[in-house]
């Protein structure tokens, strides 16, 4: 299969057409009275979907292929990674609590970005956790998770 | 490094301007007694720290600011400083999970209405149940008032039951929402008095009694604080209010008892802790509660709000509390059917 | 005319300035930072106005309101992420000035936008609202249904290059909007077994998601050169031509605002959009729009500010919250005893009468603390990305934690910030999204009632005023874009003749 702007659009559709099928496998359990609006909206969104599945595949068949960009993998790669970081980031904030979760993810983010001067990477951490933090907890009163840890 | 000093003065800039407001309002915030010296007296050393109380709803809420109001004058009976946390989210089943799922020991407590303990049966997924929690104290009962619209016609509890037998199943009768104690208020007034209403959900009792005062729907059951602005600007015609004796800023709005319907139903508001939370503790959080409910300025305040202040701990508490469940199971079934 | 006297001298003592100017501080903060909201900033604040003064607990949550609302656009100006939903049509026409480097002109317009909205909604708050009020009355279930309706329209115009996929995202977004408890029976539908779904998708955290993660997604891919793409900050300017040029705009904007503002349920997004499409329709140069035309920012910003004042005519009248915000002043007013009603205005005079003029003087400042800010954040394009993009990071996720304090909205944010960038990169466009999320459940509601008001005699609706104005408006406004498309052909066709 050759990379093609259509190409995403095809499976952006496959998706969508799956997200809807979560749907139509939960409409038994709604009761008659509410039912008859979202089922209009799935079966529009059906019809839309399948509308555009159906001119992508048309234009897939048409269209040249994207020129091969050198860097499209490598970009792919950081993006990914940077959205794994950020899911990493608020899994350990659930687990571990917010400063240590924060202060980690910042490091490492700033370094993942290339960044390697030494005071931008202590202060930008110890700033950025310690206003929140103030900000947060002590003064709008709002515990962040896993503050309370730090005996306040 | 320039941007490095940019940053700092951006992040202080903020800090300050932050802490500037806060010394605003702080200024007038009463000084907070310290925990060690004020919690003297039965032998456990509670409470060492914080308590914090759950409100599963949002702040400026009705359950918000009932809770707030008992608090403020809890801390000086209590000795410590308590927070309200407004875990809110999923109906407030997300707070009430948290809860649920906290430490016994009397650190954390929540904010608990009369359909509370029946949510499993509600909503899917819910872990909670009645035996999840125990009950500490019940500090305010709220009555609704009955409101019709100026078009219906309808003046007083005999013609209101006359129009609903009289057009069954036609009189509207508009709601602040599904499963609230509005709606439980219908079911609990249809079955007494063998009347059928057509149901209309609103967001919240505010908007159900627009819609009676623009002459859409009929009929409404608000709360004192949601029917005040409507009734003064002569929009709705007040019916009856649900409680068992009158109200005092409202006191010229007759029970329904008065109109010879013996029927009552307010909306209990309270505290829980989760279960296993040790006796001694609940009763020094009872005597607290206890001790800030009996104080005039809290009583002035909580009517100034629109609740009817009703206190229960203890035993009769725990009765009620059961009781409770089992009638709200019972309307909740019925409804289901 | 005494009260107004009257309110004027408490609002102009020394400590009320400073709480307004405090408040206003704050809320521009709270707009200005993505993830945090007027709304969180008013609903943190109510705490500490419990012990205050009520005159000054007003004023404070009255800066915060306007400031917050005012706030959003600048980091929208600036690095198109808006601060809050009601900045995104700001985003849309900021973003493209600041790569021109003409971010300056673009803020100072902003500011001078939302200031004239503001103080337009102010006056009629002033001096209409038991007027005005009349009008929320007549809005009622199919009234509200049809403005959702109407709403929607916006999404034809906004995604008309790319009908279908705007179609789609905007019917999807309905869909997602019905999860939840079922407005009728209030059974939780299409929950997947999922407790935390059953007061439904909450839009919030929804929004923080995707309008901010894929910005900072977009900056990794350029990530090589360390300096964001803008690195020249312009000068704070007002051209007298934009202002000139504009006069219709910002009346019609004001108008589209303070309306939106007095009808219960839509706040300042809808309002945004709504005179942001407006002023597309009457443009004459309807192709600058989306390539940074000063008219949709005049547009959107002085009608999102015009909703201020115009949300709590019905509150203060009758006890009916017009935005999120004013349901939260609701719940302040009652911890004074301030009772919302039509004795407030006799029983409280002191207290209305100050927080009255104060949202006048709170406007007229509002213009230089904005000043301040905007210079001050100006700054925010030199930033070396890397610093820009962890920062946005750790603020969406604390900001989408605190609304709720429920660390599942921090999963949704991150969700929709996922789903938000593939939808970037492939054309689709996210504005669909905010409209269908802030209208699904106002459309179901309104259309459920209205069957139920009217079953068996559907054309009784007819008898409404208000429902027949805004049908037509509303069949216009979808006809229009293909009314629009047909001319533009037969024109094109006439010059090639």
């Amino acid at each position: 299969m050759q990379r093609k702007k259509s190409l995403y659009d095809i499976l952006i559709c496959i998706g969508v057409l799956v997200f809807l099928c979560g749907f139509i496998a939960q409409l038994g359990g709604v009761s008659k009275e509410s039912k008859g609006y979202p089922l209009f909206l799935i079966v529009c969104s059906v019809l839309l979907t399948v509308a555009l599945l159906a001119k992508s595949i048309r234009n897939y068949k048409r269209e040249e292929a994207l020129e091969k960009d050198p860097n499209f993998v490598k970009t792919l790669l950081v993006i990914i990674s940077y959205a794994i970081l950020i899911a990493a980031y608020i899994f350990l904030m659930d687990k571990i609590g917010y400063i240590i979760a924060t202060l980690l993810f910042v490091v490492v983010s700033l370094l993942f970005l290339k960044v390697r001067s030494i005071p931008l990477l202590i202060l930008l951490p110890v700033g950025l956790t310690a206003s929140m933090y103030f900000l947060f907890t002590k003064f709008l009163l709002v515990t962040l998770p896993g503050a309370a840890w730090f005996g306040f | 490094m320039k941007t490095m000093k940019r940053l700092l003065t951006m992040v202080l800039a903020g800090v300050m301007v932050l802490s500037m407001a806060a010394c605003g309002s702080s200024s007038s915030q009463p000084s907070q007694p310290s925990g060690e010296n004020a919690s003297a007296g039965s032998g456990s050393d509670f409470p060492k720290k914080i308590v914090q109380i759950i409100v599963p709803f949002g702040a400026g809420g009705g359950a918000d600011i009932s809770v707030r109001t008992l608090a403020k004058y809890a801390e000086e009976s209590l000795g410590q400083k308590i927070v309200i946390q407004n875990i809110t989210g999923g109906s407030g089943t997300v707070g009430l999970t948290q809860l649920a799922g906290s430490a016994p020991d009397g650190y954390t407590l929540g904010y608990f209405a009369c359909t509370n303990s029946n949510d499993s049966l509600l909503f899917d997924g819910i872990q909670y149940g009645v035996d999840s929690f125990v009950p500490v104290v019940e500090y305010s009962a709220d009555p609704h008032i009955i409101v019709a619209s100026k078009k219906s016609g309808i003046t007083d509890m005999a013609s209101l039951v006359e129009a609903a037998k009289a057009n069954p199943g036609e009189l509207t009768l508009a709601l602040g929402g599904a499963w609230t104690s509005h709606d439980f208020l219908r079911i609990s007034l249809e079955e007494k008095e063998g009347i059928q209403f057509k149901r209309m959900v609103y967001q919240g009792g505010a908007e159900a009694i627009t819609s009676v005062a623009s002459g859409d729907v009929d009929l409404a059951v608000p709360f004192v604080s949601e029917a005040i602005p409507q009734i003064e600007a002569g929009n709705v015609v007040p019916i009856a209010i649900t409680s068992a004796e009158r109200f005092d800023v409202v006191s010229d709005i007759p029970t329904i008892k008065e109109q010879g319907v013996d029927y009552e139903h307010t909306m209990w508001r309270g505290l829980v802790a989760p279960t296993g939370t040790p006796q001694e503790i609940v009763d020094k959080l009872a005597d607290a509660f206890e001790a800030a409910w009996n104080n005039p300025e809290y009583q002035a305040e909580a009517k100034e709000a629109g609740t009817m202040t009703e206190f229960k701990r203890g035993e009769e508490f725990e009765q009620f509390y059961l009781e409770n469940h089992e009638t709200y199971k019972a309307m909740i079934e019925s409804g289901l059917e | 005319m005494e009260n107004i006297i009257l309110g004027l001298t408490h609002v102009l003592q020394p400590y009320n300035l400073l709480i307004c100017a405090a408040g206003l501080f704050v809320g521009v903060l709270f707009g200005a930072l993505p993830g945090f909201s007027a709304t969180m900033g008013v609903a943190v604040f109510i705490p500490f106005t419990y012990v205050m003064e009520p005159e000054a607990a007003m004023l404070l949550l009255a800066g915060i309101y306007c400031g917050g609302v005012y706030g959003g656009s600048i980091p929208a100006v600036l690095i198109g992420i808006p601060g809050t939903p009601a900045s995104v049509p700001t985003s849309m026409e900021g973003r493209p000035l600041t790569k021109r480097g003409e971010s300056g002109r673009a803020l100072a317009m902003v500011t001078l936008s939302s200031c004239t909205g503001g103080v337009v909604s102010a006056f009629a708050l002033l001096v209409g609202a038991p007027l005005l009020a009349l009008i929320a009355m007549k809005v009622g279930a199919p009234e509200q249904m049809m403005i959702a309706i109407f709403g929607l329209s916006v999404v034809c115009t906004l995604s008309f290059d790319n009908l279908l996929k705007g179609l789609l995202v905007g019917f999807v977004s309905l869909l997602i909007a019905t999860v939840g408890q079922d407005p009728i029976l209030g059974f939780p539908r299409f929950t997947a077994g999922f407790y935390q779904l059953t007061g439904g998708v909450d839009a919030v955290p929804i929004l923080i998601g995707l309008f901010s993660l894929p910005e900072v997604l977009k900056m990794l891919e350029t990530a090589e050169t360390e300096k964001g793409d803008v690195s020249r900050v312009s000068k704070m300017v007002l051209h007298l031509k934009d202002i000139t040029s504009n006069i219709g705009n910002f009346i019609r904007s004001a108008i589209i605002g303070v309306g939106i503002g007095i009808i219960p349920a839509a706040g300042p997004d809808i309002a945004s959009f709504f005179s942001y499409n407006e002023a597309r329709k009457s443009s004459k140069h309807p192709e600058e729009f989306g390539n940074g035309s000063m008219a949709g920012i005049i547009a959107s910003e002085t009608a999102n500010n015009a909703v201020t004042g115009g949300s709590l005519i019905p509150l203060l009248t009758l006890g009916i919250p017009g935005s999120a915000p004013a349901a939260l002043f609701l719940g302040a007013m009652i911890i004074h005893g301030m009772r919302p009603g039509p004795l407030l205005f006799t029983q409280n005079a002191a207290e209305v009468y100050t927080l009255l003029v104060g949202f006048i003087v709170i406007n007229i400042m509002m213009f230089f603390v904005g000043w301040i800010y905007c210079k001050a954040s100006g700054k925010i394009l030199l930033l070396p990305k890397s610093v820009l993009a962890t920062t946005i990071v750790v603020l969406a996720t604390v900001g989408a934690f605190s609304i709720n304090q429920n660390m599942w909205d921090v999963l949704m944010m991150y969700v929709a910030g996922i789903v938000g960038y593939i939808m970037v990169k492939n054309d689709y466009p996210l504005s669909p999204v905010a409209l269908a999320l802030l209208l699904g459940k106002i459309l179901e509601q309104g259309l459920s009632q209205t069957i139920t008001l009217y079953s068996g005699k559907p054309l009784e609706v007819l008898t409404r005023p208000l429902f027949v104005v805004f049908l037509l408006f509303t069949i216009f406004s979808y006809a229009y874009p293909f009314i629009k498309n047909a001319k533009d052909k037969k024109k094109a066709a006439a010059k090639e003749d």
